[in-house]
């Protein structure tokens, strides 16, 4: 049941990234950025104040970086669906797997963003050369 | 080559969810899952109606044409929310390194699934792709979990 949620979870990410991109196709990349967000925000904010009836915590000693991430996520959306709309939904999900992999490879590394410090081993260079090859048949053939 | 760039665009969209999501989780430990979403929200949508109003101008919406897409393509805005909590839930239940390893490998198969529904034809490159990825990510695994 709970490995059947977790592919559940990764489906859904993709079937994001396609619907995305048909919606950008339909209403341009600003507007479909900014409708996405908005039906988020009224979802988030009904099951927060209406649901739950949560009340916002204080963010006074909060490193103001840590807002970031709301701005940053606009971006990652944008990103990924005008590269699935243009190269297809495969070769743009296989290409933010294999920078993913390796992003999180860094900041773990290096602990960055309070994240756990784990050593970087060197023999995933293989295998991150394996998923390259792969993204290379494919980009190849197509583009 | 205009299509270089697209890919480009996908390898830089890998980066930044790396760093847009180390950056939530971070927030999400000093101030609680539901209050992070909530502001993670607040600050997405203040900044796309910033980016809208200042870009926008000549879109299909802005000037009333939109084209018409299959319903379900609304559908999408609601994943977000849906995978939010279902993350947050499969995460406590499972080592990460093998959360991470299942759901990296469900992604690939459901975009070569899309791909085949949209353009018809079993295309081979396409497969052979996708199955190293899956080869290498689950060596990457296998390494990790040594």
């Amino acid at each position: 049941m709970n490995v059947f949620l977790v592919i559940l979870n990764g489906s859904l990410l993709t079937m994001a990234v396609a619907a995305n991109a048909l919606l950008i196709k339909s209403v341009g990349k600003f507007s479909a950025i900014f409708i996405l967000n908005l039906v988020g925000f009224l979802l988030i904010g009904f099951y927060f104040f209406v649901f739950k009836k949560s009340k916002m915590v204080s963010l006074s000693d909060i490193p103001k970086y840590l807002f970031l991430s709301g701005a940053l996520g606009i971006i990652s959306t944008m990103l990924s669906s005008l590269a699935a709309l243009h190269i297809g939904t495969t070769i743009a999900v296989a290409a933010m797997l294999s920078t993913r992999i390796i992003t999180a490879g860094v900041v773990d590394n290096y602990g960055f963003f309070e994240r756990e410090r784990r050593k970087f081993l060197p023999k995933r260079l293989m295998s991150f050369a394996l998923m390259f090859a792969g993204i290379l048949i494919m980009v190849l053939w197509k583009i | 080559m205009e299509n270089i760039i697209y890919l480009l665009l996908a390898f830089a969209a890998g980066i930044n969810i790396i760093i847009s999501t180390s950056i939530n989780s971070a927030l999400g430990k000093r101030i609680g899952l539901l209050n992070n979403a909530f502001i993670f929200y607040t600050i997405a949508l203040a900044s796309s109606i910033f980016v809208f109003l200042i870009f926008s101008t000549g879109e299909p919406l802005r000037i009333g044409n939109i084209q018409k897409v299959p319903y379900y393509v609304y559908f999408g805005a609601l994943i977000p929310i849906v995978t939010l909590f279902l993350s947050t839930y499969a995460m406590q239940k499972f080592s990460v390194v093998n959360y991470v390893l299942i759901t990296y490998i469900a992604e690939i198969l459901t975009a070569v699934i899309i791909d085949y529904f949209i353009s018809k034809t079993i295309q081979l490159p396409k497969i052979t792709g996708a199955a190293l990825m899956i080869i290498g990510l689950y060596m990457d695994n296998k390494i990790i979990n040594e």
